[in-house]
């Protein structure tokens, strides 16, 4: 029985079993290139700004505001790292409560006609350019109260706001209805089974999904010329001020032309990946830690 | 196989017809004239049916009969499908579950229910999985927390595998454990009605074996309902048997007969029974 199976043409057919087997290969071997090409990039992107960075980088850079004179060396962009921080922390208080809120609503208790058109607006949102969302609020926010560290977290909330929701929704739509229908089953309202059971469960996914958003928002700065201008030459903690940003610092050393600006300008930069990395991997710890420490 | 009906069932001559006097136990559950729809779409149609306190009463038929939607009738879980609908009665404990001053949520606490597949709550230890059900409806004291997560394993005989590692997470168990882990959840809020939607299906044999023993072991102290399209299981977890079918492809699925679990499949009634437990059909 077996034999006379294996013995048809059909199953000992070597020319396509050949054909097949390079098609296979060839396939796998495109697949392997597009990695490598993906990862390539991305680590040469690192690399290169290390090697730039390292250089000017320093205890001094940290510390220090940039000289008066850019032509000058030494300095540092001490008033940038506390304006990003500062402004992106205000943006992110802004708009992750306000994303997560929105995509638990969407995704909740959501159905129907409103729910798909504020899906449709939140993608739309996604896709504006952030030099549009600047523009916004220059003329809503800018013409009115002047220009300030509050103005540029705005800009950056419009920007951070679809990211956090979009994400956020999807992590929840990846909590599986046997959990919700356990809950319910248990005689929870939907709240608490929105409490107890599906953000714990999506928590990791919507902490990755703000941390992009505030990676996102720590790099941006095309919203942040037109809201918050920059403030170059002393250390700003007032939001009500103008201050200045790390992208900002970044962007006006490089278009300076001047060496040390522009060895500022990559330390800047180092500087500006440092800090995101330390904040993704303090979120990824920190929501381990929430998820196993339920217990 | 053991002996299922351990008692004649005079009550369960009695179901056949409670159209006229439905007869309401206070413990047991009577379900009258239920029917249910998804969006337009008739699922149960017509079902009068009475569960006896203290008793496994086991739903039986084919995939696609309406027996796990009938059964999500029972404690209200059939209506959170967007568009799901039911209309008919309900009586449990000498109340209409449908009333309109009846709120689902405390339905539910009472009637509790075991899905087909397990369902812990991944983020929760199996000590929070034991006592979720308790920590949301009242607020106990940590202390009898203990108690309640200890009673509740020990029913679902699960407490000797589990006592030395309560703070683990409950996905770290195995498939049928975590199906028990569910019925203790389940039974940690002291339900006087459990419902079970194919508890075993996602099994293997013997956790499958285990389970069944679990549930005639808890008999004596919950009334139980339990849907299965394993006719084996029916025979040996059950003292009562409903078998529910659909006529042809579209039409809502009906209870065609309802007796004590030995008559069902030893001398069924309606033909459309005989030709199902006998596996002619189905």
């Amino acid at each position: 029985m077996t034999q006379l199976a294996l013995g048809t043409p059909g199953l000992r057919n070597r020319p396509a079993l050949r054909r097949r087997r390079a098609k296979s290969a060839l396939l796998v071997g495109l697949l392997i290139a597009a990695v490598v090409v993906a990862v390539g990039v991305l680590a040469w992107v690192l690399i290169y700004v290390a090697i730039q960075g390292a250089g000017a980088l320093n205890l001094g850079f940290l510390t220090n505001t940039p000289p008066g004179n850019p032509s000058a060396p030494g300095g540092g962009f001490y008033n940038g790292i506390v304006g990003s921080l500062i402004i992106v922390g205000i943006a992110a208080a802004i708009a992750i409560p306000l994303g997560i809120g929105a995509a638990i609503y969407l995704v909740e208790y959501g159905r129907g006609r409103l729910s798909s058109t504020i899906r449709f607006f939140n993608d739309v949102l996604i896709g504006i350019p952030t030099i549009v969302t600047g523009a916004f609020i220059y003329a809503i926010w800018v013409t009115r109260f002047g220009f300030s560290g509050f103005a540029g977290s705005l800009a950056l909330a419009i920007v951070m706001l679809p990211l956090v929701t979009r994400t956020t929704e999807e992590m929840l739509r990846l909590v599986p209805n046997e959990l919700r229908e356990g809950s319910l089953a248990l005689g929870a309202t939907r709240s608490q089974t929105v409490m107890r059971v599906c953000i714990p469960t999506a928590l990791p996914g919507i902490i990755t999904g703000a941390m992009l958003a505030i990676a996102r928002a720590m790099g941006e700065t095309a919203p942040l010329l037109l809201t918050t201008l920059g403030n170059d030459l002393f250390i700003e903690y007032n939001p009500a001020k103008r201050m200045s940003t790390l992208s900002l610092q970044i962007f006006d050393n490089a278009v300076t032309g001047f060496q040390e600006a522009q060895a500022r300008a990559w330390a800047g930069a180092l500087t500006l990946i440092a800090i995101v990395l330390i904040f993704t991997f303090a979120a990824r710890f920190f929501g381990r830690r929430v998820r196993t420490s339920n217990a | 196989m053991p002996d299922v009906a351990t008692e004649p069932a005079p009550a369960a001559t009695k179901v056949e017809d409670t159209t006229a006097t439905p007869e309401e136990s206070t413990e047991g559950l009577s379900i009258e004239k239920l029917n249910a729809w998804f969006g337009k779409h008739h699922v149960v149609a017509d079902v009068d049916l009475t569960a006896p306190a203290h008793r496994v009463t086991a739903l039986i038929g084919p995939s696609g009969c309406g027996k796990s939607t009938l059964l999500r009738c029972v404690n209200r879980m059939h209506e959170i499908v967007p568009g799901a609908r039911v209309q008919g009665r309900v009586m449990f404990g000498g109340q209409n579950i449908y009333d309109p001053d009846i709120d689902p949520g405390s339905v539910r606490s009472e009637i509790g229910m075991v899905f087909q597949r397990p369902n812990p709550f991944p983020t929760m230890s199996i000590f929070e999985n034991a006592i979720i059900g308790v920590r949301l409806a009242k607020s106990a004291g940590s202390r009898k927390l203990d108690d309640i997560a200890e009673s509740a394993l020990r029913r679902a005989q699960l407490w000797d595998e589990v006592k030395d590692r309560l703070n683990k997470p409950a996905v770290s168990l195995s498939g049928g454990q975590q199906q028990r882990l569910c019925i203790a959840r389940a039974v940690a809020v002291d339900p006087a009605l459990l419902l079970m939607d194919e508890p075993c299906s996602a099994l293997d044999p013997i956790a499958t074996f285990k389970i069944e023993e679990l549930i005639r072991e808890i008999a004596d102290q919950y009334t139980v309902i339990i849907v299965t399209h394993n006719m084996q299981q029916a025979a040996r977890v059950s003292q009562f048997t409903g078998f529910m079918t659909i006529q042809h492809a579209g039409e809502p699925g009906r209870l065609v007969e309802f007796g004590a679990t030995d008559q069902i499949f030893g001398s069924p009634a309606q033909a459309a029974t005989e030709a199902y437990v006998s596996g002619r059909v189905g």
